[in-house]
């Protein structure tokens, strides 16, 4: 059997479950509908509190009204108060017994609120005051015109619309779990094993099939939503981001397939992954809310979808997509590691070692092990980097010199277990195998952190360098029995270098 | 009561339930410190000079009242280096603010109070009316519709969500492990086992949800912590029977999976729908004027519709059950 045929045969296994593609649709069009309703939400958000966005303190005092004026029919509008109309002294009963929150005797000419001194008091009264302001001024004009300022709220609405494009990935890259785990539980994969296919052609096959079923509902999402209020200054790289999103997470889905034990494990750590994905784009895109970090945002493509959805014209992000396509890549080769493994056909969980293992068997060359697994220490940086980060933050405060160690720490620390799974022999085996693992990882970090795509290898270089170099570094303490010395010795280097940039950089301004 | 009680010990050893604990308990602790930090921030007199607000120009009652609340107060284009939270273009009436500075929120909170005091005092005095207050709580209140509409509900509503998740995961596995086939074989009734599979997630998700409350009631004066356990084991019932009824019916762990992705889903649209009759019963606002009323007929009304809904979940999962028992037979 070939690719295509595979490929096709997987397409129609998952076109032809109709419940599953029901239920694809219904939740297509939750999100669709969603949308409006989300937006509106922010649209609301207009006066200094989240919270008047969201119904969410629908009829929550109630006050005891005595006494008659129009300006009680302001009162009632507001769907946060529940008034009930009694005499004087049933309302100041009902207010003893705690069964109102105030009391509002009106007549034509003066107004008096009781309360109980309770802060559920002073939500009654301020919507109290809200309904003789709105009255006696006969107009809804406030002294302040919130709604013009459009700097939150601009700001919101467009950090919610990637997150709202992106949901629906979570469905979309589901197949791939059923072909691998749920096939490999009923014993499905034995038979295609038997068959005189490749295992890369199984396995390439299932994604695929699952990349092109996201594709053709990513083409039906991209038309749709404009309908329900997104509209994109570039659709086709949105598009494009989306897509690349989906393959990135179909890609993590079939690892964790490969790797886990069973399809419910899969499932569970599938939902961890696509979750960690989407919060560490949602995040880094936060971060263009503070000046000092606004350049760190554009390292997410959910930036690339905000500035999109708020009528940027901005060049579209080829050296992000082109890591999103390693880290891609590189899921797709440890999963294929997996799957190599005769653990896989056992349904065991492969440790590091079994992984590498598959990984050889694989690439068939040590030197080339070492290089795809600079690529897999990179693609798991970010996060680790980001909450080792936050820790220091969170724990020691915003030292500069503890962030960035922190960082360095986290970066050698990936790179020294690559090297702990690669387990050079002798010293220059050690060192060949350590400058390959840091140069796969300077490459990659430098294709997401180079201003221009042309400019990468020159301004690059250096970082690349000291990657190869603290790498190297590490290699060889494996092999002499001194890792973590050289550990140790690779992190003080590399932050040698960092402070020096730094400094530099500071020089410069 | 046998099954009941090996479901309870299973839920116990499970290191997802015991890692949702922490998740949860990390998540209203995060809220509460947020709502006691917030409330503190807003009600300080002086806000160390960290919110800035600047005005176009030099309007006396605008400044005192912005002062009197606790906010410094600089002339646009004044020389100096220091940034304003939000600009004040008093001819307009625009407001501009920062949104790189994490104060501007509560300058623009601050705006909002001062500019409701103004236009309420403009009010009084064109209508010629005269206004009173009396018997108010001390301290700054911004933040009570936060505390009630949404600490409160999200500290019941987090535990039921986990029951879902649970026991659907629980059902599968042993759908996956063929041991609920003993089950469906031996002469244990369709309900039994519905109510075996259902009752230790909806007990454990309401002794979860009656502990949050307890740590919320430290920061939030909550009222009728009886009824709200009530809610809270009401809606455990609700989504555990669901997800009982999903992983009963469901043809593939896929399709449970998306069916319990949706269920979340149309849990979300439910808290945007806009505000209409029908919302007073939704159950995040029911828990929510729960927590915040003392106990009237809409209440009553809410609990009796949430038993209702309750129970039609319930035998829907029995019938699940039934469906599964005769396909597997």
């Amino acid at each position: 059997m070939g690719l295509g045929v595979m490929t096709w045969w997987g397409l129609k296994g998952i076109f032809s479950d109709r419940r599953f593609l029901l239920s694809v649709i219904v939740g297509m069009l939750i999100s669709l509908f969603t949308i409006p309703l989300l937006m509106d939400a922010v649209g609301r958000f207009k006066e200094g509190n989240l919270l008047s966005a969201l119904p969410i303190s629908e009829k929550m005092v109630k006050v005891a009204v005595v006494g008659e004026h129009p300006l009680i029919a302001e009162l009632e509008n507001n769907s946060m108060v529940e008034i009930v109309r009694v005499d004087e002294e049933t309302a100041m009963r009902l207010l003893n017994e705690g069964k109102v929150h105030g009391v509002f005797i009106v007549n034509a000419t003066s107004g008096r609120f009781i309360g109980r001194s309770i802060p559920l008091s002073n939500l009654a009264e301020s919507a109290v005051k809200d309904a003789v302001d709105k009255f006696m001024r006969k107009d809804n004009k406030l002294l302040f015109n919130l709604k013009s300022d459009l700097g939150l709220e601009e700001l919101l609405r467009s950090l919610l619309a990637p997150f709202l494009m992106l949901t629906p990935l979570f469905i979309w890259s589901l197949p791939v779990i059923q072909s691998v785990a749920y096939e490999r539980e009923n014993k499905v994969v034995e038979v295609i094993f038997a068959s005189p296919t490749r295992r890369v052609e199984v396995l390439a096959s299932k994604v695929l099939s699952n990349l092109i079923f996201s594709m053709l509902l990513g083409a039906v999402w991209m038309l749709l939503v404009p309908f329900f209020g997104l509209h994109f200054s570039n659709p086709i790289g949105v598009y494009v981001i989306l897509i690349s999103m989906a393959l990135l997470v179909i890609m993590m889905n079939a690892l964790v397939s490969s790797i886990a034990s069973n399809a419910n494990e899969a499932t569970l750590a599938s939902s961890i992954s696509s979750t960690i994905i989407i919060t560490l784009f949602f995040s880094i895109a936060i971060l263009k809310v503070f000046p000092a970090t606004e350049i760190a945002a554009k390292l997410s493509p959910a930036t690339y979808i905000a500035e999109q959805v708020s009528g940027q014209g901005t060049p579209f992000p080829f050296n992000l997509m082109l890591v999103i396509y390693i880290i891609s890549a590189t899921a797709f080769l440890l999963a294929l590691s997996a799957f190599s493994t005769e653990s896989f056909a056992f349904s065991l969980k492969p440790g590091l070692s079994q992984l590498y293992e598959g990984m050889m068997e694989i690439l068939r060359s040590k030197n080339k092990a070492a290089f795809a697994m600079g690529f897999v220490a990179f693609s798991i940086t970010l996060p680790v980097e980001l909450v080792a980060i936050g820790l220091t933050f969170f724990l020691i405060g915003p030292s500069a010199f503890l962030l960035l160690l922190s960082a360095t720490a986290a970066e050698e620390g990936l790179k020294a277990v690559a090297l702990n799974v690669l387990k050079p022999t002798h010293l220059k085996e050690g060192a060949v195998l350590g400058a390959l693992v840091g140069l796969a990882f300077g490459l990659s970090e430098s294709l997401l952190l180079a201003p221009v795509f042309e400019l990468m290898i020159l301004i690059r270089i250096a970082p690349i360098i000291v990657h190869s170099v603290c790498s190297s570094i590490v290699g060889a303490g494996y092999a002499k029995r001194y890792f973590a010395l050289s550990v140790i010795l690779a992190i003080l280097l590399h932050m040698g270098y960092n402070l020096y940039l730094i400094r530099y950089a500071m020089g410069m301004r | 009561m046998n099954i009941i009680e090996k479901e309870l010990r299973e839920i116990l050893g499970d290191r997802a339930f015991l890692g949702s604990i922490i998740v949860q308990f990390i998540t209203i602790s995060m809220l509460l410190f947020l709502y006691d930090t917030y409330s503190e921030v807003m009600h300080s007199p002086n806000l160390n000079g960290k919110v800035i607000v600047a005005v176009d120009k030099n309007n006396t009652e605008l400044i005192s009242r912005l002062e009197d609340s606790g906010v410094k107060v600089i002339l646009q284009n004044a020389s100096g280096f220091e940034k304003p939270n939000a600009v004040i273009n008093t001819t307009t009436g625009e407001v501009k603010t920062d949104p790189g500075n994490i104060f501007s929120g509560f300058a623009i909170a601050k705006i909002n109070s001062v500019s409701k005091a103004i236009s309420f005092d403009e009010a009084l005095q064109k209508g010629n009316f005269s206004y009173s207050s009396e018997n108010l709580a001390g301290g700054n209140t911004d933040f009570v519709e936060m505390g009630y509409g949404l600490i409160v509900p999200i500290a019941l509503v987090m535990p039921a969500m986990v029951g879902l998740s649970l026991s659907i995961q629980n059902i599968l596995s042993e759908r996956k492990k063929r041991t609920i086939e003993l089950l469906l074989v031996s002469p244990i009734s369709d309900f039994d086992i519905a109510f075996a599979k259902t009752a230790p997630y909806v007990l454990s998700s309401t002794i979860c949800g009656s502990a949050w409350l307890v740590v919320v009631m430290q920061k939030i004066p909550v009222y009728n912590a009886p009824l709200l356990i009530i809610a809270e084991l009401l809606l455990s019932l609700i989504l555990v029977s669901l997800s009982v009824l999903i992983s009963a019916s469901a043809r593939s762990i896929q399709e449970a999976n998306v069916l319990s992705s949706l269920a979340g889903m149309i849990f979300v649209f439910s808290i945007l729908l806009p505000s209409s009759y029908a919302s007073l019963y939704l159950p995040t606002i029911l828990i929510s004027r729960i927590s915040s009323n003392f106990p009237d007929e809409g209440i009553v009304i809410g609990l009796a519709l949430l038993a209702a809904a309750g129970l039609l979940c319930f035998w829907l999962a029995v019938k699940g059950v039934g469906r599964m028992r005769r396909s597997y037979s």
